[in-house]
């Protein structure tokens, strides 16, 4: 009894559904229909209207004619890196003025022989130790060198160091932890070698590529990148493992989509917020690693000096003559800080999920 | 010709505590312009049904035996760039969660272009923008010019599943799998999306192959179904013909199953759980489960019989019944307590 009548209601229900689908609009029909009810209606509407008062007759028709034409004129690489950071420098005033400063960072240290009062090299030894005066605005260091155009000067090796072997290793990491995440064949592979790297102390490994291959600023970058590359690598495989199971991915290889393609396409945007965040540690990492590596005599080679060896130098100094480690000191935070907020500001701004 | 023959599929999952056959001796056929349901509860491999057939099976999985052709071409032995030409362009698919389907940071339009110029390399930017808007519009997304450039979570469910319907639908395929594309919605926007894919398929006379559990959706939606459990079809036939003479236990369940307004017993539902894919039993795979289990149930596992023309049941209920006479069977002889004591005497019941 109970399953006939169950059946029954069934079957009922099937018979009523194509009635009351008809009578309610469905999605389809609620702008399509809704667009003709009021296109008839239009006509019978405006007279009236117009009777009242001489409301301007809105043409529907063309307000969205006109919409699509300017939806379709619309730049579509509105996400181009220019437009993005235009749009960061008018929402993130903090972001701008770091933006500011790193500039006008580069354009010191691009012309330091215009700007430098000394030479970084010049020992003399009847002004050494002096605080800061006028005539050295940081002060001078043991040998009587003026900190300032030393400043200036390693500046050039520190910030080299701080980008092209960050850049670098960040590029190696970003392609070994996609493939390793993505392509399961070499996850083990991958891993036991960032494994390998993981497991030496970075400035000892760094300390045998530069023995091996002779102390230069060149050399410099590569041991960096070497040591640098698998923490990235990690970071990006971690985040592509969760990435990979996720549904767009899934649908992604549904339409038949390339293996490379996904992981360019689909992965590696989606891992762009942390990878900005980490790009920014890792350069104070960079200019801190090679400040190790001078102070164990293979980086920077005097005459050449970099921001990291002048902190070193100054250690035992540090009481007396505190501007010694102070100004050099100061020249990294201020970067590092700007670095930071400029990449925070990067990463609010592709967030999709902040934009208005 | 039918578009679609998979037949005796089976895909299995070699985990290490043993062999997990998802999909055991499925054979399904989808013709041409024609809205095929495949019900079945969580887990009884209508999902990996779909997956084999668009060669998705992760690893450790994989089809072990079995064959699907589409459209003449065998699917299993196709290389990897006709298939991905195949993919997308002849069969898509809409899944589950509209919400995780769409990637984050791209905006919907470019996801919908990307997927009309992965397969049609020689249309312009201009012109394959043009017609994505064209498609938000044919399935209902309002200011469709507008939502071009949102990005995903800006939408609401609804419009997500609109925006994965239009980028299955972007290049008219044959072939249209929807796997429980509304499950994740609610009730209104369910019915909107189900009219949607009705209007679409009408219009473009393409398949569909619709993966449920809500037998609601079967009724309103599709015009022949199969009814699917622990990876073996229990029962397939025209929709009208099922509804109508519902053969097979585990069917009738699930029709009972559903809430009623009128009744205000206790709502009837299926005892126990789907069985463990690892420990299958030996007989019929409902057996557990099934009021009107025997003896016989335990130890062997019945074959798909035909009751009437196009519905088949594998059920020994009318195996048996084949060989005295008649077709009506326990399901119809008088609803859920009448006849169970009986059988559970005889046959004892799991749980």
């Amino acid at each position: 009894m109970e399953a006939n009548r169950t059946k029954k209601e069934l079957q009922e229900r099937g018979k009523n559904k194509p009635d009351r689908e008809n009578a309610v609009p469905n999605g389809i029909s609620i702008t399509e229909a809704g667009r003709k009810a009021a296109e008839q209606k239009e006509p019978q509407r405006t007279p009236r209207r117009l009777a009242d008062a001489a409301v301007p007759v809105f043409d529907r028709k063309a307000a969205i004619k006109a919409m699509e034409e300017a939806a379709l004129s619309r730049r579509e690489e509105n996400d181009s890196f220019l437009s993005v950071c235009k749009r960061m420098f008018r929402n993130n005033k903090v972001a701008a003025a770091s933006g500011v400063i790193l500039v006008i960072y580069v354009l010191m240290i691009l012309f330091a022989d215009v700007i430098a009062p000394y030479d970084p090299a010049v020992v003399n030894l009847m002004e050494r130790l002096q605080p800061p005066s006028m005539a050295h605005i940081c002060g001078t260091d043991e040998l009587g060198r003026d900190i300032f155009s030393r400043i200036l000067y390693g500046g050039r090796v520190s910030l080299l160091v701080g980008l092209v072997p960050t850049s670098i290793s960040m590029v190696i990491g970003i392609i070994m932890g996609l493939l390793s995440g993505y392509i399961r064949g070499l996850d083990a592979l991958i891993m036991r070698l960032a494994d390998i790297v993981l497991a030496f102390p970075s400035i000892v490994l760094a300390m045998v590529v530069m023995y091996t291959l002779g102390a230069s600023t060149f050399n410099i970058f590569i041991a960096l990148s070497i040591i640098g590359w698998a923490g990235t690598a990690r970071i990006v495989r971690s985040q592509t493992l969760s990435l990979r199971e996720m549904g767009f991915v899934e649908a992604a290889r549904s339409m038949g989509v390339s293996r490379t393609k996904i992981m360019a396409r689909h992965i590696l945007p989606n891992c762009l917020p942390s990878l900005i965040v980490l790009f920014t540690l890792n350069i104070p990492d960079a200019i801190l690693s090679e400040s190790n590596l001078s102070f164990l005599g293979v980086g920077a080679q005097p005459p050449d000096t970099s921001w990291g060896l002048m902190v070193s130098q100054a250690k035992g100094f540090a009481i007396s003559s505190p501007w010694m480690m102070l100004f050099p000191s100061l020249a990294i935070l201020i970067m590092v800080l700007s670095l930071n907020f400029l990449g925070d500001g990067l990463r609010d701004e592709i967030d999709p999920h902040l934009k208005k | 010709m039918s578009l679609l023959e998979i037949k005796n599929l089976e895909t299995s999952f070699f985990t290490h505590e043993g062999v997990v056959r998802a999909v055991d001796d499925v054979t399904i056929v989808i013709d041409e312009n024609e809205r095929v349901g495949i019900v079945g509860e969580s887990g009884c491999g209508k999902s990996m049904t779909a997956m084999s057939l668009m060669g998705l099976i992760k690893k450790p999985g994989r089809v072990v035996s079995g064959s699907i052709t589409f459209n003449g071409k065998d699917m299993l032995a196709v290389s990897q760039r006709e298939k991905s030409k195949i993919l997308g362009n002849e069969i898509s698919m809409i899944f589950q969660e509209p919400m995780t389907s769409l990637n984050p940071v791209i905006t919907v339009g470019k996801q919908v272009k990307e997927a009309i110029t992965f397969h049609q390399k020689d249309i312009s930017a201009e012109e394959a923008k043009r017609r994505v808007i064209q498609l938000f519009e044919e399935v209902g997304i309002p200011d469709a010019a507008k939502r071009y450039s949102a990005y995903p979570h800006q939408l609401s469910g609804g419009l997500r599943q609109r925006v994965m319907i239009a980028m299955a639908m972007a290049c008219r395929p044959k072939l249209l799998i929807a796997d429980e594309p509304t499950t994740a919605l609610d009730v209104t926007i369910e019915a909107q999306i189900l009219q949607l894919m009705k209007k679409l398929q009408d219009e473009t006379g393409m398949s569909v192959m619709m993966i449920t559990h809500n037998l609601g959706v079967v009724a309103q939606f599709c015009t022949r179904m199969y009814v699917m459990y622990a990876g073996r079809i229990m029962e397939s036939g025209t929709v009208s013909e099922v509804f109508k003479n519902i053969a097979h236990p585990y069917t009738d369940g699930l029709m009972r199953s559903i809430p009623k307004l009128e009744s205000r017993e206790r709502l009837y539902n299926i005892k126990g759980l789907v069985p463990n894919m690892l420990d299958l039993p030996k007989g019929c795979r409902f057996c557990q489960r099934c009021e009107y289990s025997k003896a016989r149930c335990f130890e062997e596992e019945p074959e798909l019989t035909e009751t009437a023309p196009g519905h088949f049941v594998r059920c020994f209920l009318y195996t048996d019944r084949a060989d005295q006479e008649g077709k009506s069977a326990c399901p119809e002889n008088g609803g859920s307590a009448a006849c169970s004591p009986n059988t559970q005497a005889e046959g004892g019941t799991g749980r």
